[in-house]
């Protein structure tokens, strides 16, 4: 152990030296670790209506890295029928897609700023953690020129609708975290970044719905406004990255869209604005690559072809991704339309709209 | 006006066996890097970002132990999801041609002709291959994705393209 490590160690353990009361009064669970997502609950009984905040930790040989931190405040109706308070001390937290790297995971769920685990924490997930891929959103199947079949058609066996997250849930035996149309799995996010019911609605209160995590990817998306302000849907941008190491060799150009919210009309200044406002709470916004907007397309579906509940206020046009076009044409760009869910490119110049992602808690 | 220069351009053209040559380009991260698979020598490899494990040659090409030799096989989208169907390779029988999500994983978005890692996909041609997907806006296509640059389009479903087969994930 070196003289850093130590010191946190020590620092650690000072609540206990110090005789902070023995968390007699904190109780709580881990229930599940999978590669989707940590379940549990905790709560202190000497406040049942109160919510309590829990730290997760990645645990490996080398590090104890904190992943979040978390207000178990879900409610859980076997919480409440075990006695536990008002039965809002669950909590959810899907795994990032940053941690997903083909390897198991353990995780210790603690007490906010202790090192005081949770009963049955830590726990390792069965096997490796690889990023998830959402499934298409086909949920029929087709013969040569006939669409919405049911599935299998004879002759047209091993399509897209014969397998995966969307022939799971048409069979009703996908588990989801959330809600969506078929195979997706959303939950919406608050402006202060809390976790909201499906039923909430757009706003710009603390505790109104702003954004749209995906379960299945780990990844936190923007939902956009009609509010006439800075992410209003209506809003266009030119592509501008001036990274060298990521622009394909051309930064693009930097007022070249037309939009509100008193920035520059390019893509940088649009999740520059973004950050600065903490949107959902957090910051660290940016433009989607070409693979994350690819992702959230629900090719079952045109006009627009997105889970439109999850993705109101979605326009019949093209958004921008952060992946420059490799060289076969110059000065371009990769973006996506969700009128017909196709990718293709566009000059840098051109003003589309844009959709924030964020790579999760 | 800056000479054309021939030497650059032969040279490119003569290490590649099917006379076209992939080019990348170094202000772009590359997105599918040798790190990211796992190479077998029984011609799959295992994706560590997808954990799905696909067919190193497509179909038609033969698999010698460290490369895919021959001409790649094209067939309508009928034939695709048939051959796909019947294929036994590497001691697997459940292959299937992939949805176009998974075809689009393959994606190598810093080098075109072709867009994907070479070195995992030998000999991987730079035309249009089949997804499994059907096109919900017109009922005679399915979507297929272009390897020379990494777009994804339909295309009528009595057209002939490539097959590149996988296996496992959800």
């Amino acid at each position: 152990m070196n003289k850093k490590q130590w010191l946190f160690h020590f620092a650690s353990l000072l609540p206990l030296l110090l005789g902070t009361p023995a968390h007699a009064a904190l109780e709580g669970d881990l229930d599940g670790v999978s590669c989707n997502s940590i379940t549990g609950w905790a709560w202190d009984n000497t406040q049942p209506t109160a919510p309590i905040k829990i730290d997760i930790y990645d645990v490996t040989t080398t590090k104890t890295a904190l992943l979040a931190t978390l207000m178990a405040q879900q409610f859980q109706a076997n919480l409440l029928n075990a006695g536990k308070g008002d039965g809002k001390h669950g909590f959810t937290y899907v795994l990032p897609a940053r941690i997903r790297t083909a390897v198991k995971h353990q995780f210790s769920v603690r007490y906010h700023g202790t090192i005081t685990e949770l009963a049955h924490s830590p726990k390792t997930t069965l096997s490796a953690c690889y990023g998830k891929l959402n499934d298409t959103g086909n949920l029929t199947c087709s013969d040569i020129s006939i669409n919405g079949l049911g599935c299998p058609v004879p002759r047209y066996k091993g399509q897209d609708g014969d397998y995966g997250r969307d022939a799971l849930a048409r069979a009703n035996k996908l588990a989801k975290t959330g809600k969506g149309k078929g195979g997706f799995d959303f939950t919406k996010i608050a402006n202060d970044g809390l976790v909201l019911s499906a039923n909430a609605s757009l706003g710009t209160r603390a505790n109104d719905w702003a954004c749209t995590r995906d379960n299945v990817t780990g990844l936190l998306w923007e939902v956009k406004t009609t509010d006439g302000g800075l992410r209003d849907s209506s809003n266009t941008y030119s592509w501008y990255n001036p990274d060298d190491k990521t622009n394909g060799g051309f930064a693009g150009y930097k007022n070249g869209g037309i939009c509100k919210g008193g920035v520059s009309c390019n893509t940088q200044a649009y999740a520059n604005a973004a950050n600065a406002l903490k949107l959902c709470g957090k910051s660290g916004w940016r433009i989607p690559s070409k693979a994350e907007l690819d992702s959230i397309v629900d090719a079952g579906s045109y006009s627009p072809a997105i889970d439109g509940t999850y993705f109101p206020n979605t326009v019949y046009g093209a958004y921008w991704s952060s992946s420059p076009v490799a060289g076969f044409i110059n000065n371009s760009a990769w973006r996506v339309n969700f009128q017909y869910g196709y990718d293709y490119w566009n000059f840098k110049i051109v003003d589309n709209y844009v959709r924030l992602v964020h790579s999760g808690q | 006006m800056k000479p054309f220069t021939l030497p650059p351009l032969l040279l490119l053209l003569a290490y590649t066996p099917l006379g076209t040559a992939q080019t990348c380009n170094s202000n772009i991260t590359a997105d599918a890097p040798d790190s990211r698979y796992i190479l077998n020598t029984n011609g799959t490899t295992l994706d560590k970002k997808t954990g799905l494990l696909w067919m190193r040659c497509a179909l038609g090409q033969s698999w010698t132990g460290d490369t895919c030799i021959g001409l790649p096989q094209s067939s309508s989208w009928q034939q695709a999801l048939q051959s796909a169907e019947n294929k036994v390779f590497a001691g697997q029988s459940d292959w299937r041609l992939p949805n176009l999500k998974e075809l689009q994983s393959l994606l190598e978005s810093s080098c075109y002709s072709p867009a994907i890692n070479l070195t995992v996909f030998p000999n991987a041609s730079s035309d249009l291959y089949w997804s499994s997907s059907p096109v919900a806006y017109s009922s005679n296509g399915a979507s297929t994705m272009n390897f020379y640059s990494g777009f994804s389009s339909w295309r009528d479903k009595y057209d002939a393209y490539y097959i590149r087969l996988v296996h496992g994930g959800q």
